[in-house]
C-alpha cells in the first residue's frame, strides 16, 4: 500500500495541532491544561517529525521523535508534581491566582 | 485507501484536539487527549512507524496520561472547571496564533515542498524496533543515554518537589 | 483488499465469540466452582435444564440472563457520559490486545490462527493493554461515590506500578530470543538445547517468568493484589455503582484479562504452540499444537486462581512496595543477568 497522501497534508495538520495546543496554552488558565495542551503541542511537533521520517526514507527523524517523547515524560513528572506542590500551597491552580512571587 | 484513512484520523485527532482544550472538566480534557494520542498513533502507523505507534500509546496513552489523570482526581478537579475568561491577552493571543497559522498554511501549500511528495520505497524493517534500534544505539548512542539520564533526574526532581517538607523548608 | 478485510474479520468474530465469551463463560463456572473446593463447599449445582444439571455448568447462562434483566442503575450526580464509556474502556483493550495472540503455527503460509500479525508485534499487545487502566479508573470517578474514588486510585496506582515490573520481566525474554514477534519467539523456543531440553521461556529465563506471573496477577488486580475492588474495605471499589450489563462488562473485562495474561506467559514462557519432539503441518499436528496451546493457558490459568484463592489480601502500601521495591529490582536485576550471560555466550 504506497502512501498516496502528500506530505503538505501531514504538515498542515501537524500545525493545526501545534496551533490548536498553542491556543489551549494562551486561553486557559488552569495548570493542568495547560500542561496538556503542551503535550498537544509537542504532538503536533512529533508528526510532523515523523511524517519527514516516512517522506525521506530515514528513520532518524523517528528516532527524533522517540526523545520527544521521553522528554514529554520527563516533562509531565516534573510537572505533575509541580502542580501536586502549588495545588497544596495555594490551593487553587488558576494561574491567575498564583501570581504571587513571595510565597 | 490511505488518503481516506488519514482523512478519518486527521478528522479525530482535530476535534479531539480541540475538545482538550474546550472541555471545562479537566477530566474530559484528558480523555479528549487520549482520543487524540490514538488518532496520531494510527496516522504514525500508516507512515511506517510501528515502534514509535506502539510507543505513542505505552509510553504517551498509558504511561504519561495515567499521570495526569491521576493527579485531576487526586485533587478532585472536576469542579474547579477553569472559565475561559475571554480577557484582552487571551483575545490576542488567539489572534498571533491563527495569524501564524495561517502564513504557515500558505507557505506550505504555495511552494514546492523540501522533500518529494512521492514517498519513496523502504524496505520492510523501516519503523520497526529492529530498524530503529540500530539507529537508537548507533549514531544516536549519546544523546539515548543522555536522555535517560533526564528522565532519572526528573523523577528524582519530582519525588523532592511533590514532598511537602521540600516547601515547608523552602518558605 | 476486501477479501483481507473479510478473512481477517472472520478471525475477529470467532476468537470473540469461541474463544473469549466461552472462556470467559467458563472460567466464571471454573472460578465458582475452584473457591468452593478450596473452602470446602459444593459451588454452584443449582441451574439446570430438564432436570440436568451438569456441574453447574449451566450457572454462567443463567448468571448472563439475569444480567441482561437486572435494572440500568445511574448514580444521580454520575458524569453520565464517561460513566457509560467506562465499562466499555475497560472491556475493550483487553479483547484488542488477543489481536497479537498466535493460537497455532502458520498453516499453508498465512497466520490463520492469528488475527493480526503487525509489525509491532507483542509490543501492541503491551500497549494496548497498558490503556486498560482507564476503563477502570473512569468507573470509580465518575461514579461519584467515594468508595469508587478509592478503588479508582489504587487501581491506576497499582496498574502504573506493576505495569514498569511486568515490562522489565518481558525484556529478558526479548534479548534471550532477539525478537519481539510472537511467531519468531516461538519458533525461538521450539528449538532444543543439548539436544534434549526445550528452549522453553520458562528455561532460560526462571527469574522472568516468576516475575512476570507476579506482576500479571496485579495487573489483573486479583487477590493477593486485588485493592482496588477490596470487598471488606470498598464494597466493590470501582464497580460499586454498576449494575446489570455495565457490571457484566466489568466481570466478563476481569476474565478476559486473566485469559489474555495467561495466553501471554503461554506465548513468552511456555513455548505458545509448540509442542517439543513434535514438527510437521499434517493437519493433526496444528491441532494437536493448538490443543497444546490452550492447555498451556488453562495451565496458567488455573495457578492464577489458586493463589486467587490460597493467598490472603495484603494491605495497600504493602502492594506498591512490592512493586517498587522488589519486583523492579529484580527485574533490572534479571535484565543485567540477561545481558552478561548472552554476551558471554555470543
Amino acid at each position: 500500500m504506497m502512501s498516496a497522501t502528500p506530505l503538505s497534508w501531514y504538515l498542515l495538520l501537524s500545525f493545526a495541532i501545534f496551533s490548536i495546543g498553542l491556543l489551549g496554552l494562551l486561553i486557559r488558565r488552569n495548570l493542568v491544561v495547560m500542561l496538556m495542551a503542551m503535550e498537544l503541542m509537542l504532538n503536533g511537533a512529533n508528526l510532523a517529525l515523523v511524517a519527514y521520517a516516512r517522506f525521506r526514507g530515514d528513520e532518524a527523524g523517528q528516532v527524533m521523535a522517540f526523545f520527544v517523547m521521553a522528554l514529554a515524560a520527563a516533562e509531565a513528572a516534573i510537572g505533575l508534581a509541580l502542580v501536586l506542590a502549588i495545588y497544596k500551597h495555594f490551593k487553587t491552580l488558576d494561574v491567575d491566582r498564583i501570581s504571587r512571587l513571595n510565597g | 485507501m490511505e488518503p481516506i484513512l488519514f482523512a478519518v484520523l486527521a478528522a479525530v485527532a482535530l476535534v479531539a484536539a480541540v475538545a482538550t482544550i474546550a472541555w471545562r472538566n479537566p477530566l474530559r480534557s484528558a480523555f479528549s487527549l487520549i482520543v487524540c494520542l490514538f488518532a496520531l498513533a494510527g496516522m504514525f502507523v500508516t507512515l511506517f512507524a510501528h515502534f514509535l505507534a506502539a510507543m505513542q500509546i505505552l509510553v504517551y496513552a498509558g504511561a504519561i496520561m495515567v499521570l495526569f489523570v491521576f493527579v485531576i482526581m487526586l485533587l478532585d478537579l472536576s469542579g474547579h472547571g477553569s472559565e475561559l475568561k475571554l480577557r484582552i491577552l487571551p483575545v490576542l493571543g488567539s489572534l498571533a496564533v491563527l495569524a501564524v497559522a495561517g502564513k504557515f498554511a500558505k507557505t506550505v501549500l504555495s511552494t514546492h515542498p523540501l522533500v518529494t511528495d512521492v514517498p519513496p520505497a523502504v524496505p520492510d524493517s523501516f519503523g520497526t524496533v529492529p530498524g530503529v534500534a540500530e539507529l537508537l544505539l548507533g549514531q544516536f548512542l549519546l544523546p539515548f543515554e543522555l536522555v535517560s539520564l533526564l528522565l532519572l533526574v526528573a523523577v528524582v526532581g519530582a519525588v523532592v518537589v511533590a514532598r511537602r517538607r521540600f516547601w515547608r523548608e523552602g518558605k | 483488499m476486501l477479501e483481507l478485510v473479510l478473512i481477517a474479520f472472520a478471525k475477529c468474530v470467532f476468537l470473540f465469540l469461541a474463544f473469549l465469551l466461552g472462556g470467559a463463560a467458563i472460567l466464571s463456572w471454573v472460578e465458582r466452582k475452584m473457591s468452593a473446593v478450596i473452602q470446602d463447599r459444593i459451588g454452584p449445582n443449582r441451574a439446570a435444564v430438564f432436570g440436568f444439571t451438569a456441574f453447574g455448568l449451566f450457572h454462567p447462562i443463567a448468571d448472563g440472563i439475569k444480567m441482561l434483566f437486572k435494572e440500568d442503575f445511574v448514580p444521580a450526580r454520575a458524569d453520565k457520559i464517561l460513566f457509560f464509556f467506562a465499562p466499555v474502556l475497560s472491556f475493550v483493550p483487553p479483547l484488542l490486545a488477543f489481536m497479537a495472540i498466535p493460537f497455532g503455527p502458520p498453516v499453508a503460509g498465512r497466520e490463520w490462527l492469528m488475527v493480526s500479525d503487525s509489525q509491532m508485534g507483542l509490543l501492541f499487545l503491551l500497549a494496548v493493554a497498558s490503556i486498560g487502566v482507564y476503563g477502570h479508573t473512569l468507573a470509580g470517578w465518575s461514579s461519584d461515590n467515594k468508595f469508587s474514588l478509592m478503588g479508582a486510585l489504587r487501581t491506576s496506582s497499582q496498574l502504573f506500578s506493576y505495569e514498569v515490573g511486568l515490562t522489565l520481566s518481558l525484556l529478558g525474554v526479548f534479548m534471550v530470543y532477539g525478537t519481539i514477534m510472537p511467531q519468531a519467539i516461538i519458533g525461538g523456543q521450539s528449538e532444543l538445547m543439548w539436544g534434549w531440553l526445550p528452549r522453553w521461556g520458562i528455561v532460560t529465563q526462571p527469574l522472568g517468568f516468576i516475575l512476570f506471573m507476579l506482576a500479571s496477577i496485579a495487573e489483573t488486580k486479583r487477590a493477593p493484589f486485588d485493592l482496588p475492588e477490596a470487598d471488606s474495605e470498598l464494597v466493590a471499589g470501582y464497580s460499586t455503582e454498576y449494575s446489570s450489563m455495565r457490571f457484566a462488562m466489568f466481570f466478563l473485562s476481569e476474565f478476559v484479562g486473566i485469559l489474555l495474561v495467561s495466553a501471554f506467559g503461554a506465548v513468552l514462557f511456555l513455548g505458545g504452540w509448540n509442542i517439543p519432539f513434535l514438527a510437521g503441518d499434517a493437519w493433526w499436528v496444528v491441532l494437536l499444537q493448538v490443543g497444546a496451546f490452550l492447555a498451556k493457558v488453562g495451565a496458567l490459568v488455573y495457578l492464577q486462581m489458586l493463589v486467587r484463592w490460597t493467598v490472603p489480601r495484603m494491605r495497600f502500601d504493602q502492594v506498591i512496595d512490592f512493586g517498587w521495591k522488589y519486583l523492579i529490582p529484580f527485574g533490572l536485576l534479571n535484565l543485567l543477568a540477561t545481558a552478561v550471560v548472552l554476551a558471554v555466550w555470543r
